[in-house]
């Protein structure tokens, strides 16, 4: 039985603007998977460990959140702040021993999302 | 304020592993500030619990409420309004907080989420110290405002013990030796002279040495 993840992309407008211009035709050519659902934040150090937390309670199984490189964001430390909160629901995660469906959280460098659908597929 | 840190997840969810209805119960006060235990860590907590709790294969209601303080009666009173929706109370205040649910809310389960760790102050962002041990005998006076009661390891009353290296105490070269602190800040203040007089005998027993200590406030009692 094949199985399809549920993916949440949590996106820094600065890093996003330029894959989800023209209503995300350029990320279809980039053949990138349906079965991801972006959503666009202004900054990623505004995400807070809540939205990621209800995103898993919401049936997703693996989330990820895509921000500028941590020396070099729009808003100075925003993506360190992210990382950080990744880093904490990860380790949440952790402690709860929770591997149903290889649930996942990770934090990707904007210049991956480019190449994330071949991430996403390994 | 008073400070604290969430409890390990693990020992949260085991605690609640059998309750259908919980309340995960924020305090506004000394645990906000400290971001420990106001809403938006209780809000956290209580997603955690749901994940924690449906990964066991149980199944509960968990909500998330938050009340003023939890050390005053009028506070714990605001309870009344999730009457029937919960059968424990998950609190995310200081020990002070749990003990006051427990006290007047006989019938009530509480358990604790955080670990209640010291009195202190941030002096940088996510960053906190002790700074009193809340002995009930202050002697800052004396000190020029810094604590050795609490801030020595030894809460030694006339100066330094022969450990102290280079300002910094024996157990950590991470942690100052307060009364290198003391001195030279007295120094400073040109009050040096005022160390040369010996500390009395100290009284510990206005401190946990005489048991559950209580204050009663004449004037302000009705």
């Amino acid at each position: 039985m094949s199985f399809t993840p549920d993916i949440r992309l949590f996106s820094c407008h600065y890093t996003s603007q330029q894959s989800c211009a023209d209503e995300g035709h350029e990320l279809q050519q980039l053949n990138f998977p349906e079965n991801v659902k972006m959503t666009r934040v202004v900054c990623t150090g505004k995400l807070e460990e809540i939205t990621l937390l209800k995103a898993f309670e919401d049936g997703a199984d693996g989330v990820y959140v895509v921000g500028c490189p941590a020396d070099g964001c729009h808003n100075v430390k925003g993506s360190q702040r992210a990382a950080k909160r990744v880093e904490a629901v990860r380790s949440a995660w952790v402690s709860l021993a929770w591997k149903r469906n290889g649930q996942k959280c990770f934090f990707f460098r904007a210049d991956c999302i480019r190449n994330s659908s071949v991430l996403l597929r390994k | 304020m008073i400070v604290a840190e969430r409890k390990p997840l693990a020992e949260i969810i085991e605690m609640v592993q059998d309750c259908k209805k919980i309340l995960v119960l924020a305090c506004r006060g000394c645990v906000t500030v400290c971001s420990a235990g106001g809403e938006r860590e209780a809000e956290i907590l209580a997603s955690l619990i749901r994940l924690g709790l449906k990964k066991a294969g149980k199944n509960a209601e968990v909500f998330d409420a938050s009340l003023v303080r939890q050390c005053d009666k009028e506070y714990i009173d605001g309870i009344d309004q999730f009457k029937g929706q919960y059968d424990a109370i998950v609190s995310t205040a200081c020990g002070v907080g749990v003990n006051f649910i427990a006290n007047l809310r006989p019938n009530d389960h509480v358990f604790p989420a955080l670990n209640t760790t010291f009195f202190g102050g941030s002096a940088e962002q996510g960053i906190w110290s002790e700074q009193c041990a809340g002995c009930g005998d202050c002697v800052l006076h004396f000190t020029g405002g810094l604590c050795p009661v609490v801030r020595c390891a030894k809460s030694l009353m006339n100066g330094p013990c022969g450990g102290s290296v280079s300002g910094r105490c024996e157990i950590d070269p991470e942690v100052d030796c307060i009364w290198q602190m003391i001195y030279d800040r007295m120094g400073r203040l040109q009050r040096q002279e005022e160390l040369t007089v010996s500390a009395p005998m100290r009284d510990w027993s206005t401190s946990r040495h005489g048991g559950p200590r209580k204050q009663v406030r004449e004037d302000l009692t009705v």
